[in-house]
């Protein structure tokens, strides 16, 4: 039996003036499962993703989370309702240290609880008076990730988590994003397949601004038999 | 050049880069935070001058027209903030400079129509002189270097050390992904425009017994604020005064020595700064366009 959608995107389209870039898209995401978006490049995925979080306004189509429709609402609003978007750049601030990065996402979710943040990455707590621009591209994603899952957290929105990472930073993400997906429904744009392989409950293929396959069956995923289609 | 000329031209160049990191720190965080070219901060330094003209003119203190200025100038802004700005952020940076400089002829306008062409004199509030190695100096003039050097530690500190000023600070550097926390961050633009209003009209108060009050000072400042911001570096504090300080001494030693080398020695700074440090002298390598 299904779970029930924890996110619904519905006839989803998006332009960037007079360039569409999605076309009818419509997926669900599951509670507690993770679903990976693959796709070649300029496929629409991060559009999906900045459509989802706010960022952009699509032209028609609705996204529902959690039963309530959040299309059109301002990207702090969906964030504080548990939607978290982690970009591709690994962009944190970076003329803030990681311990101001933290306290700014505490602000904005009125939680001071940073021993979550600790548990998943301890080694953030030996970073905290470091500036953003001095941490490496994983520790980068460590804190992007963390200031995310301060608050309330129902869906990560991670935006190609693993690109431009060393191997063994990859896989000690993987182990997070397994340990990450029994408190909230992760949504993974990768181009690692390797990575969705591992991770995926759920897998759409994008091509061209459309979705062209579901697939939910796991042993099709473990075997990559969807890499032809890309 | 005798020495008394030289120790009164210096602290004239220090008194008018008070002025101008004022001004041009208003300028630069709203270019920072919010992405708008906002020459209706010209508006709010007029507002702020000819409000303490008006209130000294009634016998009350000079300090207290500054206040007053700063009270009209900041409501003056939260309404046009509220009904304009807000309607502008996520268009281009033309369509808040057009809409600015609407403001700012409107703003000029009314100052017209209510006082007139004639310009007004503001006296100052401390009369007092200091004397220093032979020369003897305005104690005003010190005054303005004072407060606006206390300014520039308190914005620090706001920016440094509290909440609002990390967020506005992260806007500085991206304004999405500080919305992406879930930060209000239209909220953090209405606080920064107060905030540069404030400075605004600070300056045109400060400003005010140091020149004559005219409907047409902010224009004529305009084109040295702007340099000065772009010399320092859009959104840097220290980059603004730094910047306020060279160009005001340039200015300075510009009318003491060669009139029209006042006028044109901003634009060989700014040009040079362009040459060898495209985003000015303290502007940040990480802020996204």
């Amino acid at each position: 039996m299904e779970t029930r959608p924890m996110l619904e995107v519905t006839n989803l389209n998006v332009s960037y003036g007079q360039s569409r870039v999605l076309f009818g898209v419509s997926l669900v995401f599951p509670a507690n499962e993770v679903c990976v978006i693959v796709g070649r490049n300029g496929a629409g995925k991060t559009t999906l993703l900045r459509t989802i979080a706010g960022f952009l306004k699509p032209r028609p189509g609705s996204v529902t989370f959690d039963g309530q429709e959040i299309t059109g609402w301002r990207p702090y609003k969906i964030a504080r309702m548990g939607v978290k978007y982690v970009p591709q750049d690994k962009g944190v601030f970076s003329d803030l240290t990681v311990r101001e990065n933290l306290e700014l996402a505490s602000y904005a979710m009125r939680d001071r609880d940073w021993e979550k943040v600790f548990r998943y990455f301890p080694k953030l707590r030996e970073l905290l008076n470091r500036k953003g621009a001095q941490l490496s591209g994983g520790e980068r994603q460590m804190l992007m990730i963390g200031r995310a899952i301060l608050g309330k957290t129902s869906v990560l929105l991670l935006d190609e988590p693993s690109e431009g990472l060393a191997p063994t930073v990859v896989q000690d993400l993987v182990g997070t994003f397994r340990q990450l997906r029994q408190h909230a429904s992760l949504v993974l744009v990768e181009q690692n397949l390797a990575v969705a392989r591992e991770l995926a409950d759920r897998l759409y293929l994008t091509k061209e601004g459309k979705i062209v396959a579901q697939i939910t069956d796991k042993n099709e995923i473990r075997s990559l038999a969807f890499e032809k289609e890309l | 050049m005798a020495v008394s000329d030289l120790i009164s031209t210096v602290i004239m160049g220090f008194a008018v880069a008070a002025v101008y990191f004022l001004l041009s720190m208003s300028l630069s965080l709203c270019f920072g935070v919010m992405r708008i070219v906002s020459l209706d901060q010209f508006v709010y330094y007029s507002v702020g001058a000819y409000m303490t003209y008006l209130v000294t003119a009634h016998q009350a203190s000079f300090w207290s027209g500054l206040l007053v200025g700063v009270a009209v100038s900041c409501t003056l802004a939260w309404a046009i903030e509220e009904t304009l700005f807000r309607r502008l952020y996520e268009k281009g940076t033309m369509f808040s400079m057009i809409t600015s400089y609407g403001i700012l002829l409107a703003g000029i306008g009314v100052i017209k129509y209510i006082w007139g062409l004639v310009p007004r004199p503001v006296m100052a509030p401390i009369t007092g002189q200091v004397a220093l190695l032979g020369t003897t100096l305005s104690l005003y003039r010190f005054v303005v270097i004072g407060l606006s050097a206390l300014i520039y530690v308190g914005l620090q500190l706001f920016l440094e050390k509290t909440i609002v000023g990390k967020a506005i600070r992260a806007g500085i550097e991206d304004a999405d992904k500080t919305e992406g926390l879930g930060i209000d961050i239209y909220k953090i633009f209405t606080v920064t425009f107060l905030i540069s209003a404030a400075l605004s009209a600070l300056a045109g108060g400060l400003h005010a017994p140091l020149i004559m009050v005219e409907p047409e000072m902010g224009l004529k400042i305009m084109g040295t604020a702007f340099m000065i911001v772009i010399i320092g570096g859009l959104g840097s504090i220290k980059g603004t005064a730094v910047s306020s300080l060279l160009i005001g001494q340039v200015v300075a030693f510009g009318f003491l020595l060669w009139a029209p080398g006042a006028e044109t020695a901003p634009f060989v700074i700014m040009l040079l700064v362009f040459l060898v440090r495209p985003r000015g002298l303290f502007g940040s390598a990480y802020l996204k366009r």
